[in-house]
């Protein structure tokens, strides 16, 4: 039953790429397989609660993949509360967004190619199944790259536009920079593990509880190195410094597909890899010390950017990459449960508000520029109400869904014991939370000027309808209208995703209340390794002052905002004037791009194409080649004839020497 | 049976030259559609777990010269045997179109060249190797030759003096090794059975390998023998590129395979850190060489250097998923890049151009070649669950255990090959239309969707369920190993953990031994390595 939850989408993928249907045949198949995937999911899930302590998860083999050696894969999967809750996840919000496509990609332009679209979405369900499925390493990484390719496909899913294309391929491209690390990491943890040496996940925990002196032991070199080694994985397809370039660009795709993968699923991967790994990280301080300070430098390097952007999209996308800075943060310092179910609470709310811009876009036909829109609240009152849960949500709210992930991560950061064996241990949580806290304000404050200058003000968009090829694709005519809201099958997705933006903190509620923990009881199994490693401090009464103290600068945060963006909209041109350095920087996102094309691409290309090619191979090498072909073809012409019936002399020639050679050897020999 | 899966394409190959040329493609496809049922008994009928060599056929045939008429194949001769095979009819159906004149002698050049690659694939007597080799190189030459663009002579003369060169090295390594075995035991032999139990001076090996070394990474081909092959390539029809890729570089890897890593274990472990410093050479420089390409053929031409790296990487990491690894790797190559040259060949006979930047946009225009060239795209990259990645990883995953230092430089590869193809994959397909010329171009017609549909479907199935391959590779693999186990310490089953640092300084054999100048033929003592460290505190 297991292999039935990713081979549906699968099939859906396929019947799909035969079938070629219109929009509602295809969107009608594909979003089936997904809830049907779903369903299943939600039993899986059902199960794994219903095993007891100690019990046989749900597991499947289906075959041998490969074996060689002592290498031996499976094609197997396996259900434990980890996958589990990633499970539903990716086939609960990826029922309600391929329903949400049904809805979204109505365009004349791609009437044609729709069941193109709904083929990738599937195809993205099977693998990021897999990702989470997969109980091997070699398995996981076939999601792992298969979301990577699907992902490739549906930016560049209006590969008419080389720059869309050319996202896709960033994407791609910068994934497999994570790759190649990863691979290195994995095979220095497998080769360490000597005789006991495994890909399958839950022989590894096994090999490292029982010897973890074969990595090194705690805080051994090794271990270290492979963890950091896996989080140089996890930055590709997490988005984080230094890989975190693509996203961003990423947003060329269709909305529904940011939504899904660049938001809610895909980019969470690098976690689950972590948290399906703790009880590796759990021996390597320094790693996991990286890991939240990586991502607590994302996240606030992220929103430095996020608040200049003027594309909605941008602003979300660049939310997402801080967002993940946040999760990471938690599950380095320690706090899996906290930085996982930040994934949970931030699939919630950003899928919302990228399904609420979608719906935002559609409205608009394809314009994305936040100065053109305004005042939508009147127009689009759903996707309003409903994004400003999600905005209430994201920005930390008291009670809703992303006040409780963040805060919990936030106190976890201050309190972790993880970081006392190493330098500066004692400060760095101090510091890790003042960026955690500074980007928390940051994070209200450019959602806040999204929220503003989307639904609120006046609406500036209006009658000029010609001025948005740059994000439009294809045509869409020029006759002017006003926003209206978007139709139900748009709607209900954005309904039901409000609702868990809203109460999903109820699945994991703080300690200090009732019933509290829900998400941590369930997956203490998974977590158990790190559980024995990773202590905190006790609380007390400061967890409530730092609690109070990040909740009145979010509500200054919004105040200033809306002094900014509203009460004195002349304000914001100003600030930007004054510190024109830093305004160009953060709205040029600090020229990373730049950079790197610069420092690496640049110099790659140009010595390939001047050094390696244009000298290397053409002189050096065929320069030597030629000259013996000059000798060559000399000796050629003495036999007369010109044209490649030399050819023939010299071949037949090849054959008369050799046997006459060997013919001369075996008589000289006797 | 070998014999007649060896010569029945080269008898349908004189068949075929005295039908008429009205019915030479029918009978062509027809010939090489027979030799490939009469190869897939071997499949069936080869035991994974039964001896060395199967299907043996072992007679005297010069006798006085010791020269046996020995054939016989393990898992890995097989597996290249029913690559020839199941090319083949791909290559001719291919060439129904696109060869402007002359079918039947083309097709049959084709068929001719099979049975010598077969024969390559199946000998196990020195001289006989020796003799399929060469009349391999004799088709080739004419295929070019005759059938080829416009520098075909430049071309041909460039493939013939690497060749030239390579082959004369081999012969004087093998005329040298009949005369040594004489020397120890009395009786003339070109077998490979008493060559193999022959003990070779240390010295001997060294020099010995070096000739064969060089014949075969010319073959492969290995950095900085490889300028041939781009050349080749590109001046070759489709059918001479996809079988110069799909099966003749093969032979070098096979060569190492087969003769100058088994005959010469010690100078394997002595030359092992410059052959892989090579291999990993080979993977970068040619994925970066491919990515400034303006030709596609000549991209692809580079991306067969690179690709033919990891061959030789997991070649000579010597142990079983490095080896295992490498021959997967050597199959996926086969069906990939030749369905790259076959996909290159489509568009070449509709525009009569190569250029990356003649195109662009052919999506909208040509969708089922763009989906074909998407999937081969992905195999090639190493996409996993498509063929690529298996024999990528393994050979990776090997080479870390042998050489890290070296292997972490050619994982680099994984994001240089990606980078190569999804750029010229996008040069070519994405974007807007922008030549006009492209507009009218039509897409796939049946024949073509019949001989690419077997590539792409081996290209997922190889990738989903490759262990059917890898049973009947691993225990020949295990053999290969096995010999090079007693000369270095920590046999690739007893692991000792990653070696810090360049693995020359851990595991060569010490170079100055005593030289035998009586030629007894003494093996030196293996010499006691030191210890490897492990990276565990």
């Amino acid at each position: 039953m297991l292999a039935l939850i990713p081979a549906l989408p699968l099939f859906g993928a396929i019947l799909n790429g035969i079938l070629r249907g219109p929009r509602a045949v295809a969107g009608a198949i594909a979003t089936a397989m997904v809830a049907l995937s779903a369903a299943l999911s939600f039993v899986t899930l059902f199960q794994v609660m219903g095993t007891p302590e100690g019990g046989e998860y749900p597991t499947q083999l289906l075959w041998t993949w490969f074996s060689t050696g002592s290498v031996h894969v499976d094609i197997a999967f396996r259900a434990d509360p980890l996958s589990a809750v990633m499970m539903c996840i990716i086939t609960g919000i990826g029922s309600l967004i391929h329903l949400y496509s049904v809805g979204y990609m109505d365009d004349e332009a791609d009437k044609a190619s729709v069941w193109r679209f709904f083929s990738y979405l599937n195809l993205f369900i099977f693998a990021m199944l897999l990702l989470v499925m997969g109980d091997s390493f070699p398995l996981m990484f076939v999601g792992w790259e298969g979301v990577g390719l699907c992902s490739y496909l549906l930016i560049g899913f209006w590969y008419t536009n080389s720059d869309y294309a050319s996202a896709g391929k960033k994407a791609f491209i910068t994934n497999r920079v994570g790759d190649f690390s990863f691979l290195i990491g994995l095979f220095w943890l497998y080769w360490s593990l000597g005789g006991h040496a495994t890909l399958n996940f839950v022989q590894l925990a096994e090999v490292i509880e029982k010897h973890p002196e074969l990595v090194g032991g705690f805080g051994g070199v090794a271990v270290t190195g492979i963890c950091l080694l896996f989080f140089g994985g996890a930055t590709g397809k997490s988005a984080q410094i230094p890989l975190f370039v693509w996203l961003p660009d990423a947003m060329a795709g269709p909305t529904p597909v940011s939504a899904l993968i660049h938001a809610a699923t895909m980019v969470t991967s690098g976690i689950y890899m972590i948290c399906r790994l703790n009880f590796l990280y759990v021996l390597a301080p320094g790693a996991m010390a990286t890991v939240a300070t990586i991502g607590a430098l994302t996240a606030l390097f992220a929103a430095t950017i996020a608040i200049t952007q003027n594309d909605i999209k941008k602003v979300l996308a660049y939310s997402t990459v801080s967002q993940l800075g946040f999760m990471f943060l938690g599950v380095g310092v320690g706090g899996f449960t906290a930085g996982f179910f930040h994934v949970l609470t931030h699939a919630f709310f950003k899928a919302l508000m990228f399904l609420g811009s979608g719906s935002i876009i559609h409205a608009l036909h394809h314009e994305q520029d936040m100065r053109k829109m305004g005042g939508l609240r009147k127009f689009m009152p759903i996707t309003f109400a409903t994004f400003f849960m999600g905005y209430l949500a994201i920005i930390g709210f008291p009670m809703f869904s992303g006040f409780v992930s963040k805060d919990e991560i936030l106190w976890l950061t201050w309190s972790t014991q993880m970081f006392d064996t190493l330098p500066l241990g004692d400060v760095m949580p101090k510091v890790l939370w003042a960026i955690g806290f500074g980007t928390a304000l940051m994070t209200a404050f450019y959602m806040s000027r999204l929220m503003f200058m989307t639904f609120f003000g006046e609406y500036r968009g209006g009658h000029a309808h010609d001025a948005h090829d740059a994000h439009g694709h294809g045509d869409h005519g020029g006759h002017a209208h006003t926003p209206h809201e978007s139709p139900i099958v748009l709607t209900l997705p954005l309904m039901v995703l409000a609702f868990l933006s809203v109460f999903g903190g109820a699945l994991n509620l703080p300690r200090w209340l009732p019933m509290s923990g829900g998400m941590e009881h369930f997956l203490a199994p998974v977590f158990e390794p790190a559980e024995r490693v990773v202590h905190f401090a006790e609380g007390g009464s400061l967890e409530f002052v730092l609690m109070g103290l990040t909740t009145l600068g979010v509500a200054a945060s919004v105040a200033f905002a809306y002094t900014l963006y509203l009460s004195k909209p002349e304000l914001p041109a100003s600030i930007a004037a004054k510190f024109p350095r830093l305004y160009t920087g953060s709205l040029n996102k600090w020229f990373v791009d730049e950079i790197y094309e610069a420092l690496l691409l640049t110099p790659i290309v140009t010595v390939s194409r001047q050094v390696l090619w244009a000298v290397v191979d053409a002189q050096l090498i065929d320069g030597a080649v030629n000259a013996a072909g000059k000798v060559a073809v000399l000796a050629g012409t003495l036999h007369g004839r010109i044209g490649w019936g030399r050819v023939q002399v010299y071949a037949i020639s090849i054959a008369l020497g050799a046997a006459l050679i060997v013919t001369a050897y075996a008589i000289g020999g006797n | 049976m070998l014999s007649l899966v060896t010569f029945l394409p080269i008898i349908g190959a004189l068949v075929l030259a005295m039908l008429p040329r009205s019915v030479a493609k029918p009978a062509a496809l027809a010939i090489s559609l027979v030799a490939l049922a009469a190869s897939l008994p071997l499949w069936f009928g080869y035991d994974p777990h039964g001896a060395d060599f199967q299907f043996v056929e072992d007679m005297a045939w010069i006798d006085a010269f010791g020269v046996r008429y020995h054939m016989g194949i393990d898992g890995v001769a097989l597996l290249l045997i029913l690559l020839t095979t199941a090319l083949t009819p791909i290559i001719i159906l291919a060439g129904f179109s696109g060869v402007e004149d002359n079918h039947r002698a083309y097709f049959a050049l084709m068929l001719a060249l099979e049975g010598a690659m077969i024969g390559t694939f199946a000998a196990l007597d020195t001289f006989l190797f020796y003799m399929f080799w060469e009349l391999v190189l004799l088709p080739m030459y004419f295929l070019i030759g005759i059938w080829g663009g416009q520098r075909r002579i430049y071309a041909t003369v460039k493939f013939f003096i690497y060749t030239v060169v390579g082959s004369l090295l081999m012969l004087v390594a093998f005329v040298s090794l009949y005369y040594l075995h004489y020397q120890q035991t009395g009786t003339w032999s070109t077998d490979l059975g008493p060559l193999l139990a022959m003990e070779i001076p240390y010295d001997a090996q060294l020099w010995m390998f070096l000739c064969f070394a060089l014949a075969f990474a010319i073959k492969v081909p290995m950095f900085p023998f490889h300028t041939w092959l781009p050349d080749a390539h590109v001046e070759a029809p489709t059918g001479g590129s996809v079988v110069l890729a799909g099966v003749m570089l093969k032979m070098g890897t096979y060569g190492f395979y087969r003769f100058a890593m088994p005959l010469f274990p010690q100078a394997v472990i002595h030359f092992g850190p410059w052959m892989i410093g090579l291999a990993v050479v080979g993977i970068v420089y040619g994925a970066l060489v491919a990515m400034v390409q303006d030709d596609i053929k000549k991209l692809v031409a580079y991306s067969s250097v690179s690709h033919l790296g990891y061959c030789m990487l997991g070649l000579f990491a010597l142990n079983a998923p490095g080896v295992s690894g490498s021959v997967y790797q050597m199959l996926n190559h086969g069906v990939s890049t030749g369905a790259l040259f076959l996909l290159v060949g489509v568009l070449y006979e509709r525009r009569h151009t190569r250029m990356i930047a003649d195109y662009g946009g052919l999506a909208k225009i040509v969708p089922r070649f763009a989906f074909v060239f998407m999937v081969v795209t992905f195999s090639s990259i190493g996409l996993p669950g498509l063929n690529g990645f298996v024999g990528e990883f393994l050979v990776l995953l090997g080479g870390f255990q042998y050489a890290p230092i070296p292997t972490v430089i050619a994982i680099s590869g994984v994001i240089f090959g990606a980078t190569y193809m999804l750029w010229a994959f996008q040069r070519v397909v994405f974007g807007p239309l922008k030549n006009a010329a492209n507009e009218k171009l039509a897409d796939l017609n049946p024949r073509e969707m019949v001989y690419l549909a077997p590539l792409l479907v081996m290209i997922v199935v190889m990738g989903v369920m490759p262990q059917p391959f890898l049973d009947r590779i691993n225990p020949s693999v295990d053999r290969f190993v096995a010999r090079f186990a007693d000369h270095y310490e920590g046999t690739p089953y007893v692991h000792a953990g990653p070696v810090p640092g360049w693995i020359a300084a851990g595991r060569s054999v010490a170079p100055d031994l005593p030289h035998d100048p009586e030629h007894t033929g003494a093996l030196p003592e293996a010499p006691v390595l030191p210890a490897v460290t492990p990276a565990v505190e």
